[in-house]
């Protein structure tokens, strides 16, 4: 991992049009974008597919990053509204969707079963979760955003993120009831 | 130091500490599934090549984009530069009478506005 002055030197000159500087940049944030989208879209496919299109949204922006936010963040932030994007397109296949879902659900629970390893029952119960609730609940209460960080990354207010998130643990809580 | 009597302890029946209990034990669940995900789904980072061709392939289209737009922009306006020769050239009263318009238009709809936002209140 670099410190936080090599990542801001790499970040200077990849926005200079440093192309190997963005490639150490975008190599170094890949897992943590991945690892991000497989938790809110728990569909091992679409969080690679998405982390690879987040990757070439970076390459188009870069020189728009301001550095306000932490990079992670900030790619954190494209990675949800391609995600959140992609919903919407998908919206008339409502449907399909959440077949897709489900067995993607069942195919790593099978997974899991192949290698010994028990299947946690909360993802289950974040599966049930709509992704405007799941997705501000993961950011709270797995990588410990403020409810702050949380509205500037989905464009939300802050008391509707809180809000958003307390909907989120009580509904968990009912679902593993 | 001795144990303490768990019978002696005294039940807790404020609703709202109870809640934060099982907030945070509802939050801790979720992090230990969340943990165990990151251990069955470990993440493979495409090699340097991949990334090296992707800047590459992105940085290229988003050229040929560029020239594109560009392009369609000077045609617009050559275009309009061309309509606009042709009618100085070929009826002058036309073009005076636009360019009046263009000046008066905006102005009296302005003030139409205003009116209305008068009467409103």
């Amino acid at each position: 991992m670099f410190s936080h002055l090599e990542e801001h030197e790499l970040i200077h000159k990849a926005t200079c049009g440093d192309n190997a500087a963005l490639t150490l940049l975008l190599q170094q944030h890949y897992a943590f974008v991945y690892k991000y989208l497989l938790k809110i879209t728990l569909n091992p496919h679409m969080a690679e597919d998405i982390a690879q299109e987040t990757m070439v949204k970076c390459i188009e922006k870069i020189k728009l990053y301001n550095g306000k936010s932490k990079l992670s963040s900030w790619l954190i932030t494209i990675a949800t509204n391609l995600f959140i994007d992609l919903g919407r397109r998908k919206k008339r296949e409502k449907l399909w969707q959440k077949q897709e879902q489900d067995q993607s659900l069942r195919r790593m629970q099978w997974r899991a079963g192949q290698q010994n390893e028990e299947w946690p029952e909360v993802l289950n119960a974040l599966a049930e979760l709509p992704e405007d609730t799941r997705i501000p609940v993961i950011l709270k209460h797995y990588y410990g955003y403020t409810y702050e960080e949380i509205g500037s990354m989905l464009t939300l207010a802050e008391g509707t993120v809180k809000s958003r998130v307390h909907h989120a643990l009580k509904q968990l809580r009912k679902e593993l009831a | 130091m001795e144990p303490e009597d768990p019978k002696k302890k005294e039940p807790r029946h404020d609703p709202e500490l109870e809640e934060a209990d099982e907030d945070e034990l509802t939050s801790q669940k979720l992090q230990d599934g969340l943990h165990k995900l990151d251990e069955l789904y470990p993440a493979f980072t495409p090699s340097p090549s991949w990334f090296d061709q992707q800047i590459v392939e992105t940085k290229n289209s988003q050229r040929s984009r560029l020239w594109g737009d560009l392009l369609k922009l000077w045609l617009a306006a050559l275009l309009l530069l061309f309509v606009l020769y042709m009618t100085v050239t070929a009826q002058p009263v036309v073009f005076v009478t636009f360019q009046a318009l263009a000046v008066v238009a905006p102005l009296a709809w302005l003030l139409i506005r205003k009116q209305e936002e008068q009467h409103h209140e």
